[in-house]
């Protein structure tokens, strides 16, 4: 690109050179189209149609696993009709009859939360609807009292403000199987501006530490500090949405799902 | 001629200098950013970030110049900030971003000019201060890419022509691809997939055309644009591979004015003309 003696870049010099960079963006364009559809499907593919993915493998593992309630003890529905509060919007609605059983489950539309669905064979009814306990207090005392046993019970989820009440009257949860097994998890969740690493604590079957133990997104993981608590607090991997930081809250919450998916299938 | 005629002339001579050009097509893309944007999201942090610049500025330029003078270079710098800062940061990070930006420029600076961009720089330090976001909304982003992309080539190449710094854009964008397609090819192409599409794209253009060709900070000579503008693209991709974080082209025009200062530098200790 020699300057020309007036000082201004010639006409067919500037044509060359636009020409060759648009050359090299497009030979870069080509190569990496796959890869940017990728990452732009994985953008605009928000929670609820991954919630589906992530409710498979739940649910495989779910009636898999998991012991069939005993006759005359029916399990409690998990999921409350009462509003929940603190749940995400992505999250669809789940009414559920307050004598649900577990054929009702199997109906139920996709909920993320696994912790929702844990039963308690042998258990009293009264147990059942311990387990119905709302994401904001699912760490609080009450879940506490609900896993002193030696065989812990994974309780809740739909939030509701009522939980507290219930935790009081739970049914020892000597037969309830942990909805996770203890251990520590990792996992990874990814966007289009790189991907984050979270880990897990699984404890008694309940989630007890959530952290980030890498963040690789180009932006700080400052931004999205106070969700790692909402873990905990919510005993599940929905997370608020971050205004300014969605796309960093997703992978952190994709990186939830898949430890949390380890911690179940382990 | 009356006092407002008076001011009228001086406007229209403004508007004329690069400066002022340089405000009017900012001005353009702000217009197409709040259609896409929305003017509620967007007029409070661009109105903290160019105040609280004009605020710092107007007092040191009194001060140095021993008259009222328009703070032309922090409206720049403020709308800068502005239009490169997450709108979702509080107004007063914006607005502090802004100050210190322009005091900067008065801190780190050589005989003839600031050695550094102030937006860039300031930008960079609120990554680290505030954990500030960089969106790039006046890169219009958001926009639909037939719309986005000719916005910033005509008006970034206007503004380039007029400051003869087309062959600083052109070498930036060429070795700038160059790496990434080359990335491309030799590793994995998701690497670096970003930079191709949506926003880096048009981050990319906007940051070449209106943020590399700042005249203080940047070479005159063609042969020196096109060795600035390569270094430029090297550390840019350099910090996006090492580091991956959102500044990776502001860390490349910091590298970039480092080298310009050096060079005027060690000119000026040869003896040789330098031209800032």
């Amino acid at each position: 690109m020699p300057p020309k003696r007036s000082g201004r870049l010639s006409p067919s010099t500037l044509a060359a050179s636009v020409a060759a960079v648009l050359l090299l963006y497009g030979a870069g364009f080509i190569r990496t189209r796959a890869a940017a559809q990728r990452l732009t499907q994985d953008t605009s593919r928000r929670r609820p149609v991954n919630m589906d993915e992530v409710q498979q493998v739940l649910d495989v593992a779910r009636f898999t696993t998991v012991p069939e309630p005993t006759i005359g003890a029916p399990p409690t529905p998990v999921i409350s009709a009462a509003p929940a509060f603190a749940a995400p919007a992505s999250v669809p609605p789940v009414p559920a009859p307050a004598t649900a059983t577990v054929a009702d489950q199997t109906n139920r539309p996709p909920v993320v939360d696994e912790a929702t669905h844990v039963f308690v064979p042998g258990a009293p009814a009264g147990a059942a609807s311990a387990s119905a306990h709302g994401a904001e207090l699912a760490a609080g005392t009450a879940v506490e009292g609900v896993h002193a046993g030696p065989a812990p019970v994974a309780a809740s989820t739909s939030p509701t403000p009522l939980a507290a009440a219930d935790a009081g009257q739970a049914a020892p949860p000597a037969a309830e199987k942990p909805k996770y097994n203890d251990g520590r998890y990792l996992g990874w969740g990814y966007c289009r501006h790189g991907q984050i690493q979270a880990a897990v604590v699984i404890e008694h079957g309940r989630i007890t530490s959530a952290e980030i133990t890498q963040c690789g997104t180009r932006y700080s993981c400052d931004w999205i500090e106070k969700l790692p608590p909402q873990v905990v607090s919510r005993q599940s991997p929905e997370v608020d949405f971050v205004s300014g930081a969605s796309e960093s809250a997703d992978a952190f919450y994709y990186a939830i799902v898949e430890a949390l998916a380890q911690a179940k299938g382990k | 001629m009356t006092r407002v005629t008076r001011m009228r002339h001086a406007a229209e001579r403004f508007f004329r200098t690069p400066k002022g050009i340089l405000i009017l097509l900012l001005g353009v893309l702000l217009v197409l950013a709040a259609v896409g944007e929305g003017v509620l999201q967007l007029w409070r942090p661009l109105v903290a970030t160019v105040a609280a610049a004009a605020v710092v500025d107007t007092p040191i330029l009194r001060w140095r110049k021993r008259r009222w003078e328009f703070p032309s270079g922090a409206v720049l710098t403020g709308l800068l900030v502005g239009m490169v800062l997450s709108p979702h940061e509080p107004w007063y990070v914006g607005a502090v971003v802004s100050a210190a930006a322009v005091a900067l420029k008065y801190v780190a600076r050589t005989r003839s000019a600031n050695v550094f961009n102030p937006a860039a720089l300031a930008l960079v330090a609120a990554y680290y201060v505030f954990k500030a976001g960089h969106s790039w909304w006046g890169a219009l982003p958001d926009m639909s890419l037939l719309v986005s992309i000719p916005a910033l080539v005509a008006t970034g190449v206007f503004i380039s022509h007029r400051v003869n710094k087309l062959p600083l854009v052109l070498a930036f964008l060429g070795v700038f691809y160059a790496l990434f397609t080359a990335a491309a090819f030799v590793g994995d192409p998701a690497r670096v997939a970003e930079a191709f599409i949506t926003p880096d794209v048009q981050a990319a253009l906007f940051f070449a055309f209106f943020i590399l060709t700042d005249p203080p900070t940047s070479p005159t000579r063609y042969r020196d644009q096109l060795i600035c503008g390569a270094l430029v693209a090297a550390v840019s991709f350099a910090t996006f591979e090492l580091l991956g974080v959102v500044y990776y082209l502001l860390a490349g025009v910091l590298a970039g004015n480092v080298q310009e200062a050096w060079r005027r530098a060690h000119h000026a200790r040869g003896g040789r003309p330098v031209a800032a």
